[in-house]
This record gives structure tokens, sequence and C-alpha cells, in this order.
């Protein structure tokens, strides 16, 4: 199997350095992580966020005249997404959990540099490395009521600006950014407000706060106005980009061995860029899955290879309904405009010899729903769309335009050279004059009237007298009176079975279940000691066992981001 | 002296009043429910709830008599559970045990329903009357948790928002803006309330919330010191865990505790002999924690 790894969060500070690629994209928003002033680094799953906040962070810390970076993750935001069912000052513990992450990430920048800490935790009690490390833990496996009443909820901002002044003094550096990673909190949106008034107030002199997140969103609450507080840095490299072969050339490059570069063409490379659709991650998959698989001829290895990729992408969208599944009708009408979106504009491409047809306008109506303009934005968010500046096409014919993804489209023959599928025909397509005007669509062009009209939430009905509910901000039965309960998303996945988990064979959990107590991923999750647990198993050793925790965590993950 | 002269116009005609009789309006036949008092309260919460407006036909007028009946049932809580916590409980007669009632009352109250002549006076809408009833009443004092602290002003918010309803026919106070805050109200003086229909919503969330919390506090509170010298075995605590148990229980909700008497009995004395071992300080944290 070939030896690279495709998320960032499992790159070593050193391999991150050594992989970010010089395109001018990546330059830029690394310029911009580093200067001065709010920012938000926005791009959809896999495109890179973590991978150059980390790269960013470990530029700072080697780079004297840069200044201070503070890195920190909130992708474990969904652990305490059951308080906001069962308890009453969730939020405020959502609070102190991001300011203790956030000075955890300072001392984290002081240890990195090789710096004694211990006047930062002379300054104030509350700045205890180990009482914060413990209420975070604690907090992100449902426990730690005692010492966040007498520790945690003392926190505030301040101490976070304090904590950065004295790291400044240190250091010696003039001012501090603080890069806050996974902040799309885009599956409790209570939190993503709080998480934005949190980021207000660290906007201070000589500190500026940096925040990634998903396109598409724009809800960051009542007093977060995203348009006029922060400049958003976007990181989602458009196919159309001049520099775009080159830039995911030069990630190929520093990814692969020379061994490797030497054994695929330079067309099926470039096809592989094409269809990866400016998402590194996607591109670091198909290349993987390319040096893995050895039978078949070059074609249709290429193209078994896209097809499986597309499948996956298109598992990952279908998967938000059982994340949110109040939106599973919303999310597979928005998978039916999809595929018609990328039906049509094949057709406009595949017939269409002299000029590149790729891009998709979709009428703006006054009376658009919000459920449309969800629907939309879970497109965004996911990748299937890419959006661009909306064009006007004269009074009221505005249109929103979208590329939908390569990889989708090369499967429905939209690159076609004369009747079959090359490998060359993406290229040749990126290389003739853009279309005049876009592919254009009404929204009743591609959805028909019954899925329009079908467009709804799914709530779950009462669970005491199974009434349906009125709408999203019912509360209480209307039938039956009965206080409605919240199914929490996180207890959900808490539930799923060892079975599910992928990379465990059937063997091990027959094994675990002969031997163990463990059923599901909770019971591993939040286990004292889920090693000695699972090596009550026959035949699990410590190494066993860290690998089966490692796959769930994995899980864990895949499942709450 | 000459007769002053005094107009006898009708401006609207007025019909001969009804009869009125209030003896017969109450139930005399009224046995008092063995229920907990939250679980009473779940009870009208879910009658009231009933009878709120549908988002698709909706009436802010009657939203708001909804809010109305809501919190005459938080209230009609606390005094139940607060009659029958002094009823039962030793330290809080002690501590109430100075304090005047009515001569109506004493003579004509059961022995069971005096403590409610103690709550004449008190209403429930001020943060000091619900912090001073549980310290003076019950016995309960030091610091409120922080879920506690935050469910009573949120509570209290809504308490506000009903003021305006009763007293005003909806609009806002100045009063009743000083404590929503002035500067994000003062714009508002006078304005008449649009409780839409999921600001209803919300505010019954609130005021059940507040009594689940408040409910869950006392019992801690409660339980703790009760079973202060207790000894671990059900047999010999039985008698005493259970009659406070009834005070607090929550057979109804959708979201109660699953637990029986016992087990919550078992659970509480899991908690204790852990504390008394030291083992409360610190879980140690296992093998999945966060990297800092």
């Amino acid at each position: 199997m070939s030896e690279f790894e495709e998320r960032a969060d499992q790159l070593s500070l050193d391999q991150i350095e050594l992989s970010l690629v010089d395109g001018k994209i990546f330059q830029h928003a690394q310029q911009k992580l580093l200067s001065p002033g709010a920012k938000l680094l926005i791009g959809p799953r896999g495109a890179g966020k973590t991978h150059i906040m980390r790269h960013t962070y470990a530029y700072a810390l080697k780079n004297k005249s840069s200044p201070l970076a503070v890195y920190a993750t909130f992708n474990r935001y969904l652990n305490l997404e059951p308080l906001l069912k069962k308890s009453p000052n969730a939020l405020k513990k959502f609070h102190s959990w991001v300011l203790a992450r956030l000075l955890l990430g300072v001392y984290q920048c002081l240890a990195d540099m090789g710096l004694a800490f211990e006047q930062l935790e002379e300054q104030d009690p509350l700045l205890s490395l180990q009482k914060l490390g413990d209420l975070v833990s604690l907090l992100e496996r449902a426990g730690g009521d005692e010492l966040y009443e007498q520790f945690g909820n003392k926190l505030t901002v301040d101490h976070v600006i304090k904590a950065v002044f004295v790291a400044l003094k240190l250091t010696g550096r003039n001012r501090a950014v603080l890069l806050l990673d996974d902040a799309a909190l885009s599956l409790a949106s209570p939190y993503l407000i709080a998480f934005f008034e949190v980021f207000r107030l660290l906007k201070a002199e000589k500190i500026s706060p940096k925040a990634s997140v998903y396109p598409g969103s724009t809800q960051y609450g009542p007093t977060f106005h995203a348009s006029h507080e922060v400049e958003e840095v976007p990181l989602w490299l458009s196919v159309e980009d001049a520099d775009y072969l080159q830039i995911m050339g030069d990630i190929a490059d520093r990814r692969l061995s020379l061994v490797e570069l030497k054994s695929i063409t330079p067309e099926t490379l470039d096809l592989f860029k094409y269809v990866s659709f400016g998402i590194p991650r996607v591109f670091l998959r198909l290349l993987r899955e390319y040096f893995d698989t050895t039978s078949g001829s070059s074609q249709k290895k290429v193209n078994k290879i896209i097809e499986r990729q597309a499948e996956l992408i298109g598992a990952e969208y279908d998967s938000l309904s059982l994340k949110l599944p109040q939106f599973s009708s919303i999310i597979s009408a928005g998978r039916k405009l999809f595929d018609k979106a990328v039906a049509d504009v094949s057709a406009a491409q595949a017939a269409d010899a002299g000029l590149r047809n790729i891009i998709l306008g979709i009428k703006q109506q006054d009376d658009r729903s919000p459920l449309v303009e969800r629907m939309l934005r879970f497109l965004v968010e996911i990748g299937l769309l890419y959006p661009l500046q909306a064009v006007s096409h004269g009074a009221n014919r505005k249109y929103d335009r979208y590329v939908p993804h390569f990889a989708f489209l090369y499967q429905q023959g939209a690159f076609k050279e004369g009747r079959s599928v090359s490998i060359k025909g993406v290229a040749i397509v990126m290389q003739r004059p853009i279309a005049r005007h876009p592919i254009r669509r009404d929204l009743s062009t591609l959805l028909d009237e019954a899925e329009l009209s079908g467009l709804r939430l799914d709530l779950p009905p009462c669970q005491s007298c199974g009434a349906k509910r009125l709408n999203d901000s019912q509360r209480f039965c209307h039938e039956c009176g009965q206080e409605l309960v919240a199914a929490s998303l996180f207890e959900e996945c808490m539930k799923l079975p060892l079975e599910k988990v992928p990379g465990i064979s059937q063997a091990m959990i027959a094994r675990i279940h002969k031997d163990t107590k463990l059923r599901n991923i909770g019971h591993i999750y939040s286990s004292q000691n889920a090693s000695s647990d699972l090596q009550r198993a026959y035949y699990v050793g410590p190494v066993r066992a860290g690998d089966i925790i490692n796959k769930i965590t994995l899980t864990v993950n895949e499942f709450l981001s | 002296m000459a007769e002053r002269f005094r107009s006898a116009l009708s401006l609207s005609q007025v019909q001969a009043s009804p009869i009125f009789d209030t003896v017969s309006l109450f139930d005399s036949t009224h046995q008092e429910s063995q229920a907990s008092p939250l679980d009473e309260f779940l009870a009208r919460l879910n009658a009231i709830n009933r009878l709120a407006p549908s988002p698709a036909n909706f009436d802010h007028l009657q939203s708001q008599l909804v809010m109305l009946g809501v919190i005459a049932a938080v209230e009609s809580y606390l005094r139940a559970l607060l009659r029958k916590i002094i009823t039962l409980d030793d330290l809080c007669q002690r501590a109430v045990e100075s304090r005047d009632v009515s001569f109506g009352a004493a003579l004509h109250l059961s022995k069971g329903m005096m403590p409610e002549a103690l709550l004449e006076r008190v209403s429930f809408v001020s943060r000091e009357s619900i912090v001073d009833s549980m310290r003076t009443f019950l016995s309960v004092k030091g610091n409120l948790p922080e879920d506690v602290d935050l469910a009573i002003k949120d509570y209290l918010k809504v308490c506000q928002i009903r003021h305006c309803a009763v007293h005003r026919f909806g609009k806002l106070g100045v009063s009743n803006a000083i404590a929503l805050g002035l500067t994000e109200h003062k714009a508002l003086l006078e304005k008449p309330l649009q409780l839409d229909y999921s600001s209803l919503q919300n505010a019954i969330a609130i005021s059940t919330g507040f009594v689940k919390v408040l409910n869950n506090h006392l019992f801690n509170e409660i339980i703790t010191r009760v079973m202060e010298g207790c000894r671990g075995r059900w047999k010999d605590d039985k008698k005493l865990f259970v009659s406070y148990y009834n005070l607090f229980c929550d057979t109804t909700s959708a979201a109660r505790s699953r637990l029986s008497c016992r087990e919550v009995y078992d659970e509480f004395i899991k908690q204790k002999s852990n504390f008394e071992s030291g083992a409360h300080t610190r879980r140690q944290p296992g093998k999945l924690v966060p990297q800092a």
C-alpha cells in the first residue's frame, strides 16, 4: 500500500512543513493567516484548511520575524453536543471548553518553541496546565462537573488574552495570530453562535483570530456579521485557475516518491488533478488507489478508480442525512438536483465541440425558500458544486453560477473525445475558450414539481403519542402536551455497534463479543482504560488494542466532522 | 344648599349582573393528590400545552394566555413542594417555627395545609423571593450551582413578560424594561408584546426547565442533608429515603431518569461512599484523551 496520509490532522508537524505546495492560493492564504486582522479561511472538507493552518503554525514557530501563532482545533465540539439536550448551562460549558482549548494551545506553542512555561502558570491559578487539560478531557467525555464548577466556569476571554500577552513577552514576538481550526461547527448551531461570540472578543490589539469554516455557511449569530467583521480567505482551488495543473502537480511532487511519479503517465496525472476538483484530499485518495491497483488496462483502471471516488464523495454527501436527519428530504432532493445538473451540463458540453461549457446557472427567484438555500448550501459544503459569482442576464434574470464536480461530469461523458471517454478529454476541454453563457436553468427544470413541493424538514414524531410535529421550533406536542425529546447526534454515534467500524475483522469482533462486554463505540470511547478492556479478548495485546482504538477514534471523527 | 347638577347619560346599556356564587366555584370533593409536585406540574403543563395556538392559525392573545397558565402552574408547583417539604422535614419545621400565620389559617386549615399559609404573601417572581424562600423555609443555603442560577435568570425574564401581559395587556412597562435591560429595551417602551409561536414554545421550555432544575437541586440538597448519618443499608434507610423521594420523583416526563427509587438510592450510596473514600477528587483520564 502506498505510504501517504491524506488527512492533515494525522501528519506530524515535520511532514506538514515539507508538504505544503507553493501555489498562489496557498501562499496567499498563509500570508492572510499571518497578517493582522480577523480572517475566515473558507473551504469544503478536504480542501486543505487544517494543512495550511498547521503549516502556518510550524512556519511561525521557526521564523522569528513572524507573529506568534497559537493553534487550537475544535473538531471535538460534538462531544459536547449532548449537553445541549440535557444541561441548562451547556453554552457556558462550551464557552469554557473553547477557552481552555485556546489556553492549551498557548502552552503547546511555548512547549514547541522549547520555552519554559512556569511564568505563564504563575500568572493566575486559573492558568494551571494540569487543570486545563483535565477540564478539556473531562468535558469531552461528558464529565467534569465538579472541576467545571470550581474552576472552569471562571475562565474568561480575558484569561486567553492575558496568556497570549505573556507568551508574546516570553517569545519576544510583537503580535499574535490565533489559528482556530475546524470552527465550522456545522452540526450544532447554538455552539457555532457561541463560538463566534468568543471569536469576536478575541480581536484585540496585537491579537488576530483566524477560523477555518465551510463555504456556504452564513449564520454566525446575531452579534457576528461575517461580511464586515472579517475578511474571507477562500481556499478552494478552482479548476479554472490558470495555475491549477501546476499547483496540483506540486502536491503530487511533494507527496509521491520518484518511482511512483515515474509510473504514472502525465495525462493520467492531469486527469486525476481535474477530477479531484480542487480538493487535495481527493487527489491523494485517487493516487493511492491508482498505485494500489495493479490489474486492468490503463483506461479501464482509471475509469474504475474515478467511479469509486465519485461513489465515495456521493456517499459522504448522503451520509449527511444520517447526521442531520431533520434535513434528509432536503439532502436527497439536493442529490437529485445535482444529478440533473450533471446530466444537463454533460450533455451540453458533449454536444459542443468548440467551447468549454461547464458552468450551471440557476435562476434566482425572490420567493426562493430557505429550504432551497439550505439544499444548495449542503452541495457546496461537501464540494459537489463550486460556487462562482452570480451574474445578471438582464432585469430579474440573475443567475447563481456553479461548476459541478468534475468526477461526476467525467462519468456522465462530458469530456468525451468523439464517441469514447478518453484520459485526455478533460485537459482538451479545459483549453477551449469558455462559453459566453452558463447553462441556464430554473429551479423548476432541475427538480420536478413534486420534488420541489416535497422540500420539507423531516422531524421525528412526538415520542409519546406519535403526533407529527408542526415545525422545527416546536418544543411541546400539540396533541398530548408532552415535551418533545431531541435525539443527540453524538449519542447516535456512540450507539453504533463495533461491526460498523471499518477495518475490524469479523473474527476479531466475534472474539471481543465472546470475551468482553464491549459492544458499541460508546463502550470503548468512554472506557477509563479501553486498551486493557480490549485485551481481555483472546489474542488481543497492547498493539492490537491500540489499533482498534485508533480505528474507532477515526470512525468517530469521520462521523462527527 | 342648592342641589348640584349631575348628568344622567347612558353611553352603553348595562344588564344586571348575573349571580356569581363563589362557593360553588371550587370543587369541595377534591382530594389532595398523592403525586409529587413535579408530576402534578407536568400533568397541568400537558393540559395547557394542548391549548397552545397552532403555528398555522396563530393568535397572539391566546399565546399570552397560555404563558400565564404555565406560570400559574410553576407557582403552584413551588407552593406544593415547599408545603410538602415543610410538613415532612423536621429541620424545615424548626426553621419556620417562629413565623406567623393568619388567625383564619390557624383556625381552619388542616395541619398538612398549614404551610400554605406561610407562603400566602410570597410571590415567586423575583430572584430574591425564590432564593430567600429556599433559604428561610427549607434552610437550603450556600451559593447556587450555575445551572440553577441560569435557570432562575431565564425564568425571571419570562416572569417580566408575564407582568406585561397581566397588568398592561402586553405593553412593555418601564420597570419591566429596566429588569430586562434598559439599553436594549428603551425603544420598546409601551409597545405591545408579540409572543410568536417559537417564543411561546421557548418560554414554556424555560419554565419547565426551571422547575426541573430546581427539583433536582432541592432533591440533592435535602436528601444529602437527611441521609447524612445513614448506614447504607436499604432495609434501614428505606422508609426515610422513600418518603423524600416521593416528594421529588418524576414519573411522567419523557426525559425522566429510568431508575427506580431503589436504584436511585443505590446510586446515592455509591456517590456518598466514593466521596468518603476520596475517590471524587479526580477521574483518571483514560486512553482517548485529546491532544493538547
